[in-house]
């Protein structure tokens, strides 16, 4: 098994020991950081998400892949900034206000980080003043909500309408467990899916425009 | 776990065995109730006190029998809220998932308590108990969170709202039961509800 291999493997398989050790041993050798996380890492995250959305993967697969690449992120990390890396998109997530359910969030957060786009996750209870603020300042390209209660979820309402008010040329995607594609459509937002890796696909599709 | 068609592997189920002994040393439930007089105003509206609660079509029938209810508040405790929210826990996507899981799991078992305690009481005056019903849910809005509190002692069991009507320590349940000579324990409501947006009937379904 190449090096390259066992990373994919490492992270497919969520063994974030080994991935941390071999993209060290990778970089020592003088791997390219753009090529571990195009070549191994990326595809890794895409073929987990892919056996998620097939139901041949759950949750905990997905967490313990994202937590394995994250660790190898981090070791890449510090030789990405000032670099040529381009991302896939910059993505503004959070919960809307009103809802403290985070944990499918932070699932796709990890995901959407995982495939190669910048993400900056707001937490829980989030305003429409805070979702418009951060996506101005960190000039993303899509905001992303969720909410996991029907009693929250017509806030999402109120944040596309603010942020359309807004003038902000920034794509909305929505998700969580109550949300439909029809509920998405009918408040204006630009896009809806129903798990962590349909929203990669979502957010690349919303990127390109 | 999310999934009753998921078989933890050894090391999940060995990460989740330690969590849930160190979950042990962090929790510090609490839960406190007051039972007041309850009225129903048409039929979406329940009076509680001296507090009146739009809880919506489905809880309304829930409480057709009732002529009083308990209204509560039960905690993981801030300790464990400290814990999920540490360094350790908070920076591994894998363990808030897993920590989240038994948060919710003490909080749960706290209400079931509760409940045990408000139905003794309940007993002891001729009165049914029913099920425990939470702001957020089934219809009533968060918002009304505020208004329930005002029947709660000032910050109960050390529990915190913020403006939204979210708790802190987040692993917190609050809510009133229906209580009554006539009240008949049903079904929980998420066996007998049929609305169609709700994430407990897309887990059903």
């Amino acid at each position: 098994m190449t090096n390259n291999e066992e990373l994919y493997d490492a992270i497919l398989n969520g063994r974030l020991e080994t991935a941390v050790a071999v993209t060290r041993q990778m970089l020592a050798a003088g791997a390219d950081p753009h090529g571990l996380i195009d070549h191994s890492m990326i595809r890794a995250m895409e073929e987990i998400g892919a056996r998620f959305e097939a139901g041949k993967a759950f949750v905990p697969n997905l967490l313990m892949s994202a937590r394995a690449m994250k660790g190898a992120l981090e070791l890449l990390r510090p030789m990405l900034k000032g670099g040529n890396a381009s991302s896939s998109g910059k993505v503004v997530i959070g919960t809307v206000k009103g809802d403290l359910h985070d944990i499918g969030k932070n699932l796709v957060a990890s995901m959407l980080e995982g495939c190669g786009f910048e993400v900056v996750n707001l937490g829980v209870d989030v305003s429409s003043e805070r979702f418009i603020e951060a996506a101005r300042t960190e000039q993303a390209d899509i905001i992303c909500m969720s909410a996991l209660l029907t009693t929250t979820m017509s806030y999402m309402k109120e944040v596309v309408a603010a942020v359309r008010t807004s003038g902000l040329d920034v794509k909305i995607m929505v998700g969580g467990a109550p949300v439909t594609e029809h509920f998405a459509q009918c408040i204006g937002a630009d896009g809806y899916s129903s798990n962590a890796n349909a929203a990669v696909t979502l957010a690349r599709r919303l990127v390109l425009g | 776990m999310g999934s009753s068609r998921y078989a933890p592997d050894p090391a999940m189920r060995s990460e989740t065995k330690r969590l849930i002994a160190e979950a042990a040393r962090h929790c510090q439930p609490h839960y406190i109730y007051t039972i007041y007089p309850c009225t129903k105003a048409g039929t979406t509206e329940l009076v509680v006190g001296e507090e009146r609660f739009r809880i919506g079509t489905i809880l309304a029938k829930s409480f057709a029998a009732a002529t009083h209810c308990a209204a509560f508040a039960a905690t993981a405790g801030m300790e464990f809220d400290c814990w999920m929210h540490g360094e350790e826990v908070a920076g591994d996507i894998l363990l808030q998932f897993i920590v989240d899981a038994i948060g919710s799991e003490i909080a749960e078992a706290t209400v079931r308590l509760t409940v045990k305690d408000v139905a003794a009481q309940a007993g002891q005056r001729q009165m049914n108990c029913g099920n425990p019903y939470s702001p957020g849910y089934c219809g009533w809005n968060i918002a009304e969170q505020h208004r329930l509190f005002r029947l709660l002692p000032s910050n109960p069991c050390g529990i915190r709202l913020n403006a939204s009507g979210l708790m802190t320590p987040i692993k917190s349940v609050s809510g009133i039961v229906p209580l009554g000579h006539d009240v008949v324990k049903m079904a929980y409501g998420c066996a007998i509800c049929n609305k169609k947006d709700c994430y407990k009937n897309r887990i059903k379904d």
